[in-house]
């Protein structure tokens, strides 16, 4: 690693043995308020040796990091198989029901697992509340949709087709940028591994995920698809990272993985029915890209931190005086 | 330093006499002569009546050159102009024309005040000003100090201005000292004319109670709502009524000075707006109550011919008035508008369908049932009682234009106004409520889209993970539900939008046309007409503060001419123009408001018209003005 930590646990003040010959001068001390036979000017050796760099920047091992941007490839995937979906919906005059029920039954199951884990595992705490997504809620969401899907359906009725795409378009890329990844290598085996997972709560990318779900299902013709659609979409998109930092959080190492594999294979599989193999290939660019290009560009930049620290005050710059 | 004021109509005298020599009578100010009269013997003014006592002799003016023997200060000569007999250093005579108080001229440093918008604060850049020259002028700051008192303030031009009457008096009295005859008797003509004015007096005093009982009967409050406040007929009727009910103030004020300056508590009674004790009370009364006159017989000969007008052409009116105003533009083009933006995508935007279907057909509704209360219920009545209602009509705007005049028939036609567009207002009012409520919810929802809420407790907005540990912590389908309703509005803002502008259109010609009406009843009621023909022919009569011209240089004193500066145009219209910015306005907050979904009005200041012609807040108390007689 380039980035070494340049700490000198020195003691503060310098050591000096009080030799014979030396006694006469008194050795330097950093403080004002003394008079001391040195000149104005005069910068002791010990003068630095409180100076610390890059104290709190921490190493990080490749492959860590490459688990953590698989991360970023599952919110992707999740986010692409939705449009696929729509788009086959669309276009293609896919069911929207089947897809519905099978999601529905997983998300069912998988929050269901996790439940059950959280307890065996960690009987006496309560549950984090990300896990507490209860029956009520479900059913309650459920019914929402179902009564404001005929409304959902008439909203951007009248509007083109492509203000719709662009909107929809410009509401996922903000989702990519704004989205809690929630990833924790650097701190994997630290004490505030903990602290990290009870902060998730992606609230700008579950709106956002839900107003492109709104956007997209109001271009769809029946009331029934629209709410099937919107309802898959809100498993998708919003349920399943839920799920998966559950199950991460519960260490099923395993599941994440499987889950991660089985979504990728999802959407390349919808891409290559509904695209074509040559953006499929764009597509595999675009991970491999995402999962091994960035990690090494972000060691990469690693290099060139350098933050200082010290016993001193820090100035900051006063902007705005007014 | 000496000054001497002499006025102009001695120089005459003295041209005329040159040969004798004259006492000169006046007053004297430290070193500030004002002469006020010759006189060629000396008299013993020891004995002189209180009110002229501080009158004496304060010099001689003679053309012979043997030595003065007198011991008065001042010693001039005559040549065309008085000059110093001994040259005096700094010596200045100003000469003036004697004000003649009669005519309601008179020297004042102040302007007079005609009308008035409210105390005027001064500027800051006035302010520093003002301070500098306190710093730089101590002199003026004391009239005590003995030497300098140069300045021709109030107490001097007091002096100045009553000389004239200074001189009647003394005048009468050498006469009363000569003949010692008193004629104090009563002649047959003048018991008949106090009984005339008593008549004159009971009648004009039975005519004002009945006026101040209308006044209270317009102004009388029905659950806060009263005539004056719904009718524009009634605000002008209350306005016009009040101005009647000052005349008898303003007039008796002019022709008894006694009511003004004999401490009376009347005037303080009346709660007047602004109240001088100076001498221009007494010229300002004079003025506003001959302009009101004008005003008002102006309003009733515009008002004549405009009933005449009407009715002349009463066959061409009532058509384009029924057809043309009612049923095509408050109708039948309003119609076509609002299905125009409800489902023809109104100027290629492509607002929601089925929103706006719903709210054009409830728009639609209502204007037809308008339309039928309005237009069908007086189609549908028999001709019989038609042409009874039009007599009706016609005596009403007769009594109108013949007792009140334009003012009254323009305030008629703002009533007109607001009562047909009635449904305007209505369709206004709904939809600046809707659109107020949901740009509200949206806001409030957007707080919660970007993971905020608004801290109503310590007035600012809140992270949602602040409370992370509590219960009160959002739950993801409160989350979701939140983000539901939110897309939903903001995907509909733009078709209740387009039904807000549309009728904020609506609404704001409508208002500008009433405010256009009410700019013309403005300039009928408060034109300063008879200030402006004042200035034409006597402009001595418009105080508007002094001017010294310099005359000449001679034996080292200067000539100076005291003359009135009359009062500018922009001086006499400043406040006129105030009225129409300041009695009424909307226009300053109309983007504010159309944004944020206020309701927009006229807001009016009625106060300020009655301020502006200074008229008694406390109407009632008018009538105690006969208890003084």
């Amino acid at each position: 690693m380039a980035n070494e930590l340049l700490i000198r646990q020195s003691s503060p003040g310098p050591k000096h043995t009080p030799s014979p010959l030396l006694r006469r001068v008194p050795s330097w001390k950093k403080l004002l308020y003394l008079k001391q036979s040195y000149p104005d000017n005069y910068t002791d050796k010990s003068f630095l040796s409180q100076l610390k760099r890059n104290t709190t920047v921490a190493k990080y091992s490749y492959f860590n990091l490459v688990d953590d941007f698989c991360l970023i490839l599952l919110y992707i995937s999740s986010l692409l198989l939705v449009v696929l979906m729509f788009s086959g919906i669309y276009l293609h005059r896919w069911n929207s029901i089947l897809p519905t029920i099978v999601s529905s039954i997983f998300s069912i199951l998988g929050f269901g697992i996790v439940q059950i884990y959280d307890k065996s595992v960690k009987p006496s705490t309560r549950p984090s509340q990300s896990s507490e997504l209860n029956l009520k809620s479900f059913i309650l969401i459920i019914f929402i949709l179902l009564i404001l899907s005929p409304i959902l359906k008439s909203l951007t009725k009248s509007a083109a087709s492509d203000s719709a795409w662009a909107l929809s378009f410009a509401l996922c890329l903000c989702n990519t940028i704004f989205h809690d990844y929630s990833m924790n290598s650097s701190f994997i085996h630290g004490k505030q591994s903990q602290q990290i997972f009870s902060q998730y709560k992606p609230i700008l990318s579950t709106n956002i995920s839900l107003s492109n779900a709104i956007v997209l299902a109001s271009r769809l013709t029946s009331t029934s698809q629209v709410f099937f659609f919107i309802l898959f979409a809100v498993q998708i998109n919003i349920l399943l990272p839920l799920l998966d930092f559950n199950i991460r959080r519960l260490k099923l190492h395993i599941l994440h993985y499987s889950l991660l594999f089985v979504l990728f294979n999802l959407v390349n599989y919808l891409i290559f029915t509904l695209l074509g193999s040559k953006i499929l290939i764009y597509w595999f660019i675009c991970v491999f890209f995402i999962v091994f290009g960035m990690p090494s560009y972000f060691l990469f930049l690693q290099r060139y931190k350098n933050e200082l620290q010290g016993p001193w005050d820090m100035h900051k710059p006063i902007i705005n005086k007014n | 330093m000496v000054q001497v004021y002499f006025p102009n109509d001695l120089i005459k005298l003295c041209k005329k006499s040159k040969e004798i020599d004259h006492f000169l009578i006046g007053y004297k100010f430290n070193r500030i002569y004002i002469v006020i009269q010759l006189l060629d013997t000396a008299v013993d003014f020891n004995k002189l009546p209180s009110h002229l006592s501080d009158l004496k002799i304060i010099g001689s003016i003679s053309n012979s050159d043997k030595p003065v023997d007198n011991d008065y200060d001042l010693h001039l000569s005559f040549d065309t102009l008085p000059y110093f007999k001994s040259s005096v250093n700094d010596s200045f005579i100003i000469l003036f024309d004697p004000p003649k108080f009669r005519n309601l001229e008179y020297f004042s440093i102040e302007p007079i005040l005609l009308q008035s918008t409210g105390r005027e604060l001064l500027t800051s850049d006035q302010a520093s000003l003002i301070n500098k020259l306190n710093v730089i002028d101590p002199i003026t700051e004391s009239p005590n100090n003995d030497k300098n008192s140069f300045i021709s303030d109030d107490i001097i031009l007091e002096k100045i201005n009553l000389s004239l009457k200074v001189r009647l008096e003394l005048k009468a009295w050498m006469h009363e000292n000569s003949e010692n005859q008193s004629h104090n008797y009563h002649s047959v003509d003048q018991v008949i004319q106090n009984k005339i004015i008593n008549v004159i007096v009971f009648l004009v005093s039975l005519l004002q109670t009945l006026i101040i009982f209308l006044i209270w009967l317009i102004n009388y409050q029905i659950k806060s709502v009263s005539l004056v406040s719904i009718s524009k007929v009634f605000r002008q009727l209350d306005l016009r009524l009040q101005q009647l009910n000052y005349f008898p103030i303003q007039f008796l004020c002019y022709y008894n000075k006694n009511l003004l300056y004999g401490g009376s508590k009347l005037l303080y009674e009346l709660k007047l707006p602004i109240f001088n004790s100076n001498l221009n009370i007494n010229n300002s009364n004079y003025i506003n109550l001959f302009n009101t006159l004008w005003l008002i017989f102006n309003d009733i000969m515009f008002g004549i011919t405009a009933y005449r007008l009407i009715f002349d052409n009463y066959e061409r009116i009532i058509p384009v008035l029924h057809e043309g105003v009612i049923q095509k533009y408050l109708f039948s083009e309003m119609l076509d508008v609002i299905s125009w933006v409800s489902v023809k995508h109104p100027a290629g935007f492509k607002l929601n369908i089925k929103l706006g279907h719903f709210m054009g057909d409830l728009y639609s509704w209502t204007l037809k049932f308008w339309k039928f209360l309005v237009n069908d219920s007086i189609q549908n009545l028999s001709p019989d009682f038609k042409f009874k209602l039009f007599i009706a009509v016609k005596i009403f705007l007769k009594i109108l234009c013949y007792g009140g005049g334009l003012s009254f028939l323009i305030g008629f036609c703002i009533d007109i106004i607001n009562a047909l567009t009635v449904h305007i207002y209505c369709f206004y009012y709904t939809s600046t409520k809707i659109y107020k409520r949901q740009l509200d919810i949206i806001k409030s929802l957007f707080q919660l889209f970007r993971g905020k809420k608004y801290n109503v407790l310590r007035n600012r907005i809140d992270n949602l993970n602040n409370y992370e540990d509590d219960d009160s912590s959002l739950e993801i389908d409160q989350l979701l539900l939140g983000t539901l309703l939110f897309m939903i509005l903001i995907l509909l803002l733009p078709t209740v939008f387009a039904f807000y502008l549309m009728f904020f259109l609506m609404q704001l010609t409508v208002l500008l046309a009433i405010n256009f009406l009410e700019n013309l009843q403005i300039l009928v009621n408060f034109t300063p007409m008879f200030v402006i023909l004042l200035k034409l022919k006597n402009s001595n009569r418009l105080q508007g503060g002094i001017i010294f011209t310099f005359l000449k240089m001679s034996n080292h004193s200067s000539y100076l001419k005291l003359s009135n500066k009359s009062l500018s145009y922009s001086e006499i219209f400043r406040d006129f123009f105030k009225i129409f910015t300041d009695s009424k306005t909307f226009r300053d907050t109309l983007i504010q408001f159309f944004l944020q979904g206020e309701l927009i009005s006229i807001k009016h200041n009625y106060e300020m018209k009655f301020h502006y012609l200074m008229l008694p807040e406390v109407y009632e108390k008018t009538i105690n003005i006969w208890k003084y007689f």
